[in-house]
């Protein structure tokens, strides 16, 4: 099971907070198997057999003991790797 | 024939046998112009810079030309363009296009924040779109607009690396130039499904990365499928350790920021990754680079109505793309691997750091032959000489 320490430490500070989560799973997991744990499914992701969920902290906790769950990270957010330059460039 | 002739000059020898064509005839070291061999033809201007001459010249001249020791290359003297975006001659990709390749036909995915479809330098080429930020497929901030620009732009004035390429616009990205990892696997799995051979992700993650985040094992999931990955290493350099995802995915090609004059740019991010592995693989440049600006946008230091110029790693990534692309027309069968191989052997050592620089800066006919580039040569260090050598190639004589 792939948790990062920093995540594992802020849902077990913060149980009853929401995290938006990315959830990947063994040939055992599934949708309904998430669903059955009270975590909504908001998209799949086919490519890493997994799937965006939104859940609170205990209900994280409950998932990253679950054996057929094989990683969980925060979806992060990503941004446009541009530098910020409003100097014309020279002719 | 023989190969001093470039490819497309060649073609044309064939197909006008009597006509005078105007050539650049390059010497080697040491011959003097005013002594060079013309086979007759008038010279119209010498070119001290390149120790070349100018002239026009009947097929059978030129091939008398080639035909002598002291000539090295014989060019074409073409129309001039005014590439004020110098990068993609700099890199080399004239010369592919001159043997025949434009990217045609090849499928390019641009994950990035949508592209402006009244652009004209796309016209004809765009063949499909989804949103996955929520927002529209449009362009309103100009940053997918700039780096499609460079990848694949097809204008007269500034031409991207793969100017036939066929363009997917993915928006992974909202009007604010950000997103969410979730938006980019999901922008990824549609290129997927519409048999895109290569993507470029001129975005990512802060965080340090080793690899096995989500995002990046999305990428190598693609790679594994025979997408080739174009990702950014990020704009957290100097400092070591930056690469973030999914620079630090294992199948993707890493892509830095370098300048024309052969440094790395200070906010480059740095390897190595958080488990070790050197990144970038290549350099590629991001400085101030002139390409495509959406309409009714402002970002960077607009040019006129239809070009801007921006810098980072955003835009040394799709000089890759459009290389990939290149390579995918001239040899549809690489695998994803061996493009990377081919961009490695095809570096130009700069003499920096591994974890700066990778294997160096991507050099796109190196890369296309197959073989080594050479170290990187000294550049002037006057501001502004690169583009002035550039413009004597393709300048026409005064009339």
């Amino acid at each position: 099971m792939d948790v990062k320490a920093d995540l594992k430490r802020a849902w077990q500070q913060n149980p009853a907070q929401t995290f938006q989560l990315i959830v990947r799973l063994s040939e055992e997991g599934s949708a309904d198997a998430l669903k059955a744990q009270g975590c909504p499914v908001l998209r799949r992701c086919k490519l890493i057999n997994g799937y965006v969920i939104q859940c609170t902290g205990q209900q994280a906790a409950a998932l990253a003991e679950a054996p057929w769950v094989t990683a969980i990270e925060l979806d992060m957010p990503v941004q446009a790797w541009l530098c910020p330059d409003k100097t014309a460039p020279e002719p | 024939m023989t190969d001093k002739i470039t490819p497309s000059l060649a073609v044309k020898l064939d197909a006008v046998p009597q006509e005078p064509l105007p050539v650049i005839v390059r010497y080697r070291p040491g011959v003097a112009l005013a002594q060079a061999l013309t086979a007759g033809a008038a010279p119209e201007r010498r070119l001290g810079l390149l120790n070349a001459t100018a002239l026009r010249a009947t097929p059978a001249q030129i091939q008398a030309l080639s035909a002598a020791d002291m000539v090295e290359r014989i060019w074409e003297d073409l129309p001039v363009r005014a590439f004020l975006d110098t990068s993609v001659p700099y890199i080399g990709a004239p010369f592919v296009w001159e043997s025949g390749f434009t990217g045609q036909g090849v499928k390019v995915a641009i994950l990035d924040t949508g592209l402006d479809p009244t652009h004209p330098d796309f016209q004809g080429r765009i063949v499909n779109g989804a949103d996955f930020s929520g927002t529209g497929a449009r362009d309103r901030n100009g940053h997918g607009t700039h780096v499609a620009g460079i990848a694949a732009g097809a204008g007269a004035t500034y031409r991207g690396v793969a100017p036939g390429a066929s363009i997917y616009v993915v928006k992974v990205l909202g009007d604010d130039g950000g997103g969410m990892t979730s938006q980019v696997i999901a922008g990824l799995e549609w290129a997927l499904e519409q048999g895109v051979q290569v993507a470029n992700l001129s975005l990512g993650s802060s965080q340090a990365s080793d690899g096995t985040d989500a995002l990046s094992a999305a990428c190598d999931e693609m790679a594994r499928r025979g997408v080739v990955i174009c990702a950014a290493a990020g704009n957290d350099g100097p400092g070591s350790r930056t690469i973030g995802s999914p620079g630090a995915a294992r199948g993707v090609i890493t892509v830095g920021a370098s300048t024309e004059s052969g440094s790395i740019v200070s906010f480059s991010s740095r390897g190595p990754t958080l488990d070790g592995r050197v990144k970038p693989d290549i350099v590629l440049p991001g400085d101030k680079i002139v390409s495509c600006r959406a309409a009714n946008t402002s970002l960077g230091a607009p040019v006129d109505a239809l070009y801007t110029a921006l810098s980072g790693t955003s835009m040394a990534t799709p000089h890759a793309t459009g290389a990939v692309a290149l390579l995918l027309q001239a040899f549809p069968g690489l695998t994803p691997a061996q493009v990377r191989e081919r961009f490695i052997l095809g570096a130009r050592d700069l003499g920096l750091e591994p974890n700066t620089q990778g294997a160096g800066r991507l050099d796109v006919e190196a890369a296309y032959k197959g073989e080594q580039a050479p170290p990187e040569p000294p550049q002037p260090t006057k501001p502004g000489c690169l583009p002035a050598l550039l413009a004597l190639l393709s300048m026409r004589p005064a009339p």
